[in-house]
């Protein structure tokens, strides 16, 4: 009966050592393989999107500086009739990324935003028609401009929560101040260069009713309101998550039209249509995201009909996915895909505009990209408006290399940072290093894991080129990117010519010349090259043949308000 | 009967031991790694000083790393787990549920490989079909498991079969037919081994039959097998992070990778801990399953 002591007497420190060792080996076995597997899709880096829900109908809308305006009447008369036709569907949509936290404030990546941007609404919202984006009142019902600093909202009054409870001024305050102290993104939003705080006083007037206090006149206003990361919550909830994100799915209460019920880490998100919805309620009665990081795994649930719709698919696999009966909606994308050059370490222009000149983007974006993407030719997406295009850096190898030897940058060596969380991201690096092999620069890749990557690039900046692709939700925010000093400039460009600019544009009143300070800004941003400028991915979507009605945002957003079977 | 409880004081301390320096290290490990659950909160945001700050204190990650350390393994005895920082749900909760998801996987793929080798083994110790599991054997080696789960999936695909993803049964499949290479091998040389030993000349000599004959060649080849099979049930425990990936199935992988990812230090840990008490529980159960099944290493003792 020896055997029952446990650990059998003189083996005790070689077991030790051996589990020990072996915990460690498993740990780093572990790793390596998430690195392989625990990723897939498109997406990779993805500096904040905003998004909302779409309305049918074509919104010119133009800045509404010194002007009033007063949204549609609500859509009362036809939801008699829609409760009549009312579908109750189960869609299923495979997505690549889990949800980074429960909370709209802490949101960052499309899957945050792709199901909380269902629960939760902003004051104002983005419209899409197709071609251009639209920033429209939301939950807003009027506003008008008491003088250069203040504003009067008026909210609409059939809004409620997910709990029941009525929206009011006090619940707006609230979730903006949350915004504000701890949205990453809200707080890019809205303070200004100096990081002081854009709306100084928030003021109830009644109910309904509230003026927004600003520090200086800032005409990007209700595009950055109209981002989710400055979403509204119930004021409790606002004040019991001051400090923190929200880790409770009781407290995620929106005024969306749907509501969230469950949620397995890692599995699934459900969501469930919210009955008592202000607007148009959606034939989805229940919508569960189930997360697939594997691109093949949602490639086969989607074609053996275990997913309804899955996102985040690769150029690559649209003919396959065709030839099963797949269909596949194609929209323009907001995100920007750019080789980041370091400022601080290619300091000359010359240079920076040399690597551009050194890619072939036509090739990159036919070959690569199988022309599932739109070569760059602006800083942000033409869908924005008071995008211009610009002289597009045409792919010429001589003039490359005629840059670089005037500049005197010849036989260096630069190294290329890229996150492994995207597989496409890492195949781009190995184009562009070709391409810059052309020119007689040697490129080193480097790849790091997404949390160090971001680490890296936006917090250390320390890395020669790197690979991301922000997409931000206005051409404003998009600009700010690049401001001197902003935490999303990673290749600390900082141009005093610019900064200037991006100031006047915030207080422009008139619009005539602030869409000539827009085109000025985005002329000097593209000269001086703090980036290679690459193309704009389109966002790829497959749902089976049955799904009606679906429409995509340039974000890679679903919008299920208009799906049925 | 003393010298027992003192081996059992020993074992106890042994298994404290190696759950300290496990926690320890993997603590560390994740820690010195750059980026940190903040990173991972506000992304590429970065700018929030005081964002950072205020829920640095909220996480208690703004102590020196040695006394979080401390004062985790302090909670851990008094059966505190801590909070996911990012599902907001007990650690000991999150992790219960996977583990059990996982040992499940383990036990059943180790009982359907072994079955497998077994019946391949018998067939080629009655010079049947030797060929078909030879070949059967250097198929199975030589893909990987995670390449085995994709192929599966596409040929369910391509059969318009719907995949049951999220169930146990793909990837308890795949890991069956990944594991039954290795292990044919394995059974396979401890049977020629004791086919070679002088008893089994004894015990044909004896005229026993075939089948009779093949039991007891199993039985000389178990002691050696277990142990082998053992060792993969620890690593499927810890996670077979691509097939769960593969086919969603809620396992320790995905929960490693995932809190890894996101920097969710105390599902970490919990990770660290249960995973740790179980290889050495499962390397205890090695060694005591040796000394019952191996005569001789009792007599050692």
């Amino acid at each position: 009966m020896f055997f029952f002591a446990l650990g059998c007497g003189e083996k005790v420190p070689r077991t030790g050592a051996y589990v020990a060792v072996g915990i460690v080996i498993a740990f780093l076995l572990g790793l390596g393989a998430g690195f392989l597997f625990g990723r897939g899709g498109v997406t990779t880096v993805t500096v904040p999107t905003t998004v909302t829900h779409t309305v049918e109908r074509t919104v010119t809308f133009t800045p509404p500086i010194l002007q009033q305006y007063t949204s549609p009447q609500p859509t009362a008369p036809t939801t008699a009739t829609q409760a009549q036709l009312l579908q109750n569907i189960t869609l299923k949509v495979a997505m690549s990324t889990d949800i980074r936290a429960l909370d709209i404030h802490f949101a960052m990546g499309v899957a945050d935003f792709e199901v909380l941007g269902k629960v939760y609404e902003a004051l104002f919202k983005i419209a899409w028609d197709g071609s251009k984006l639209a920033y429209v009142p939301g939950l807003v019902k009027s506003y008008s401009q008491l003088n250069e600093t203040a504003w009067l909202f008026i909210l609409r009054n059939n809004v409620v929560f997910h709990n029941g409870k009525k929206l009011t001024a006090e619940d707006v305050k609230y979730s903006l101040l949350r915004s504000i102290r701890l949205s990453g993104i809200g707080k890019q939003l809205l303070t200004d260069a100096a990081g002081n705080p854009i709306i100084t006083d928030i003021v109830i007037a009644n109910e309904t009713a509230f003026i927004l206090k600003l520090s200086a006149p800032f005409t990007p206003l209700f595009e950055n309101l109209a981002h989710l990361s400055t979403a509204i919550m119930p004021k409790e909830i606002a004040l019991k998550y001051w400090d923190g994100p929200i880790t409770s799915i009781e407290d995620v209460i929106g005024t969306g039209p749907f509501r969230l019920v469950s949620y397995e880490k890692g599995a699934k998100v459900v969501l469930q249509r919210f009955d008592g919805y202000w607007g148009n309620r959606p034939n989805v009665k229940t919508l569960e995201y189930l997360i697939m990081p594997d691109a093949s795994a949602r490639m086969s649930a989607v074609i053996s009909g275990v997913v309804d719709v899955a996102v985040g698919i690769s150029p690559d696999m649209v003919e396959a996915l065709r030839s099963q009966g797949i269909e596949v909606y194609r929209a323009p994308g907001v995100r920007l895909v750019l080789v980041a050059i370091n400022c601080k370490r290619v300091l000359d222009v010359r240079i920076r505009q040399a690597l551009n000149y050194a890619v072939n983007k036509e090739d990159v974006v036919k070959e690569f990209m199988r022309g599932y993407a739109e070569i760059a030719t602006s800083v942000a997406s033409p869908t924005f408006p008071n995008v211009v295009s610009l002289k597009p850096y045409t792919y010429n190898v001589t003039k490359a290399r005629q840059l670089l030897e005037e500049a005197g940058f010849v036989g260096k060596k630069l190294t290329l940072l890229t996150s492994t969380r995207s597989p496409k991201d890492i195949q781009l690096a190995q184009v562009i290093q070709q391409y810059l092999k052309n020119v007689g620069i040697e490129v080193e890749i480097v790849q790091m894991e997404h949390t160090a990557f971001l680490k890296r690039v936006f917090t250390d900046h320390d890395f020669d080129l790197a690979i991301y692709g922000p997409s931000p939700s206005s051409l404003y925010y998009a600009l700010t990117y690049w401001r001197t000093g902003a935490s999303l400039n990673g290749p600390e460009y900082s141009n005093p010519e610019y900064d200037k600019l991006l100031d006047e544009i915030a207080t422009e009143p008139s619009e005539v010349k602030r869409v000539e300070l827009y085109r000025k800004a985005q002329e000097i941003l593209w000269r001086d090259a703090p980036a290679i400028w690459l193309y704009f991915e389109d966002i790829l979507i497959a749902a089976r043949p049955g799904i009606k009605g679906l429409q995509v945002l340039p974000f890679q957003m679903l919008i299920v308000d208009n799906v049925y079977v | 009967m003393r010298r027992l409880w003192i081996n059992i004081v020993k074992g106890f301390l042994n298994l404290l031991l190696v759950f300290l320096i496990t926690t320890a290290v993997i603590y560390f490990l994740a820690r010195l790694f750059p980026g940190d659950t903040i990173t991972v909160l506000y992304g590429e945001v970065n700018s929030l000083q005081d964002g950072r700050r205020i829920l640095e204190a909220k996480l208690g990650l703004d102590i020196p790393l040695y006394i979080q350390l401390i004062s985790f393994w302090q909670k851990i005895l008094v059966g505190d787990w801590g909070i996911s920082i990012f599902a907001g749900k007990p650690v000991f909760d999150l992790v219960f549920q996977r583990y059990v998801n996982s040992l499940m996987l383990s036990f059943t793929a180790t009982l359907t490989t072994t079955a497998v080798c077994i019946l391949l083994a018998y067939l080629s110790f009655t010079r049947r079909c030797r060929r078909l599991t030879t070949l059967v054997a250097s198929i199975s080696t030589s893909i990987p498991a995670a390449l085995w789960g994709v192929m599966l999936m596409v040929a369910l695909v391509l059969a318009k079969v719907s995949i049951p993803f999220g169930s146990i049964i793909m990837p308890l499949i795949t890991l069956t037919i990944a594991g039954v290479g290795v292990f044919y091998t394995i059974l396979k040389s401890l049977i020629d081994e004791a086919l070679s030993e002088p008893f089994m000349a004894f015990y044909r000599a004896m005229g026993l039959t075939k089948s009779r004959l093949f039991l007891k060649a199993l039985r000389y080849a178990l002691p050696m097998y277990i142990t082998a099979v053992l060792y993969r049930m620890g690593l499927i425990i810890a996670g077979a992070v691509a097939t769960e990936t593969i086919f969603n199935y809620p396992g320790m992988g995905k929960l490693l990778i995932d809190a890894f990812a996101s920097r969710d230090y105390p599902v970490l840990l919990g990770w660290a801990v249960i995973i740790s008490l179980t290889l050495a529980a499962l390397n205890i159960t090695g060694d005591v399953m040796q000394d019952i099944l191996d005569p001789r290493v009792r007599e050692l003792m």
